[in-house]
């Protein structure tokens, strides 16, 4: 890797959380699409929830951010299972 | 529990995967936009073509003609209506919209684009400046901000997936060659505009206080590809969501003054296709507000004394400008900005996993459809003189594939007004306004001089 982008990486302020407790399995985040499309005026008109470039964001409803499913907090809460269902969904 | 823990994390890579290649409208477009493609060869290839689905209305100057026409054509009105219908209706199922919603507003849109498609060949449209981009978006507008658009109409009106379906049919008439030569001052031109207008916009906006999250999110989104850019980058520097929906809705606001704005401006100095598309290419926010106002100036060619050109190359170059030299960037500028807020800008208690994978995951993949387009039909083409392109190519393959692009701008440039409702955006406040507007101040002038002084011969030639 080119040691520009190792250098800040390797700087980052604190590593992410375990692989399996991300933000994409908290039971906070919500990453089903027409929920975000909901909750962002607007998106339908000139933008899409379901675009390449969205890749798994959702929205954080702890933090009231948008960011991505790869992230990670203190305050993660693994998302209870959905019966018939293998991906977390908006509570 | 261990277990549980384990399925859902396989559950999130598969999700991010395979499954995007039936998830995400991208794939959707590219499946779609290269199966009619392929068909159409394979058509043409046994002896065929594709045009009788591909129907469009032709030039009339009389009401009764336009009747007569479509009623000799209905047949094939219907059958289009059909195709698209099943096409679109396997993609919004898989995309989570239930069928039994999506066919009833998609036969509304289908119908309203057919009118507008009709109106634009009145042959005298230009005259009264009813180019059918713009009258499907002031339609749209009105409508859908004054007696309002019915719920169920709303799965119809998919923007993005039309326009993402258009731009691969539409490689379908870019030679690979053209791609190749034209390319790279595309990237180039498009390249200075972006970094510049971030700049104006980031530094603006941190002059004026704002978070540092908020101003990037502002910056991408006009600096890049609009709201698909400010989203991309909003979460990829975790911004808030309230900053996400000011970006939205400023990109969005300017996007529509655009629209009218640029080809009209283009008009009255009466730039040639390929110039006007350069310009617009730079400096429009988004793929579809572009696309609108590059057709409706490629309308002008022909019409308005003074513009030189084919309409094609208005289209043509805002395509490479706005695609190949902004769009495919995406990813980029979302790692390097999720880098720098990672390791310079305040906390925010979110730990940030940032990859060079980030920029696979963001990239736009239709444009992988738009060049696989170019491709075929470069190869399909070879072999062919001149002559023989005009009189076989062209008229079994290459126009019907335009007329389907041109059915799906169609219901792209009305599904932009049915969807922008201005009472629904958030108070964006002053200072947000006044840091984007700055670029996009600076980004008309400069994408002005650089498609009329620097590379006018360039996108001058491009339409010749």
């Amino acid at each position: 890797m080119n040691p520009l982008v190792r250098r800040p990486l390797g700087n980052s302020p604190a590593p992410p959380g375990p692989p399996d407790l991300l933000c994409g399995n908290c039971r906070h985040f919500c990453r089903e699409p027409r929920e975000i499309e909901a909750q962002l005026p607007g998106m339908r008109s000139l933008g899409s929830v379901y675009g390449s470039v969205r890749a798994s964001d959702g929205i954080c409803r702890r933090h009231d951010r948008y960011l991505a499913a790869s992230c990670s907090c203190a305050s993660h809460e693994l998302e209870p299972r959905v019966p018939g269902g293998d991906i977390p969904v908006c509570a | 529990m261990a277990e549980v823990i384990e399925s859902r994390g396989q559950a999130l890579q598969r999700e991010s995967g395979w499954r995007e290649l039936i998830g995400k409208e991208d794939w959707w477009a590219i499946w779609i936009g290269l199966g009619l493609i392929v068909v159409a060869i394979g058509l043409l290839a046994g002896g065929g073509s594709i045009k009788w689905v591909a129907v469009a209305p032709t030039k009339w100057t009389h009401v009764s003609e336009a009747v007569a026409q479509f009623s000799a054509h209905a047949p094939q009105y219907l059958a289009l209506l059909v195709l698209w219908a099943v096409l679109f209706g396997i993609a919004t199922s898989a995309l989570g919209y239930k069928l039994s919603r999506f066919l009833p507003a998609f036969v509304l849109v289908y119908g309203v684009s057919l009118v507008l498609y009709f109106l634009g060949q009145w042959d005298q449209a230009s005259h009264y400046n009813l180019e059918p981009p713009l009258v499907a978006l002031a339609l749209g507008l009105l409508v859908s901000n004054t007696v309002g658009v019915p719920t169920w109409a709303d799965a119809g009106l998919r923007v993005e997936f039309y326009i993402k379906t258009g731009i691969v049919l539409l490689g379908a008439g870019l030679p690979l060659t053209l791609i190749a030569w034209a390319g790279p001052v595309a990237v180039l031109q498009a390249g200075i505009v972006s970094l510049v207008t971030f700049g104006v916009i980031y530094f603006v906006a941190v002059k004026l206080g704002l978070d540092r999250r908020l101003a990037a999110t502002l910056g991408t989104g006009g600096a890049v590809c609009g709201v698909s850019g400010a989203i991309a980058v909003a979460g990829a520097v975790g911004a808030k969501k309230e900053h996400a929906s000011i970006a939205i809705a400023l990109v969005i606001f300017w996007a529509i003054v655009t629209i009218f704005l640029l080809p009209l401006s283009a008009r009255g100095l009466s730039l040639p296709t390929g110039v006007a598309g350069a310009w617009i290419g730079t400096s429009e926010f988004a793929d579809a507000a572009g696309l609108a106002a590059a057709q409706a100036y490629g309308g002008y060619a022909g019409h308005v004394p003074g513009i030189t050109g084919t309409p094609e190359a208005a289209v043509n170059a805002f395509t490479l400008m706005k695609v190949i030299g902004r769009d495919v960037w995406i990813g980029v500028w979302a790692f390097v900005l999720a880098i720098i807020a990672t390791t310079r800008w305040e906390r925010t208690g979110i730990q940030s996993k940032v990859s060079p994978v980030e920029i696979w995951r963001r990239f736009p993949k239709f444009v992988i459809g738009f060049l696989i387009a170019s491709a075929i039909v470069t190869i399909a083409s070879r072999g062919y003189n001149y002559a023989d392109y005009k009189k076989v190519l062209q008229p079994a393959l290459v126009a019907p594939l335009q007329a389907l692009r041109t059915w799906a701008f169609t219901f792209t440039f009305l599904s932009i007004g049915l969807t922008t409702r201005f009472r629904e955006f958030v108070t964006v406040g002053a200072k947000p306004f006044y840091a984007f507007t700055a670029g996009v101040v600076v980004n008309i002038i400069l994408g002005y001089i650089l498609s009329t002084q620097v590379f006018v011969d360039f996108w001058t030639r491009l339409g010749q």
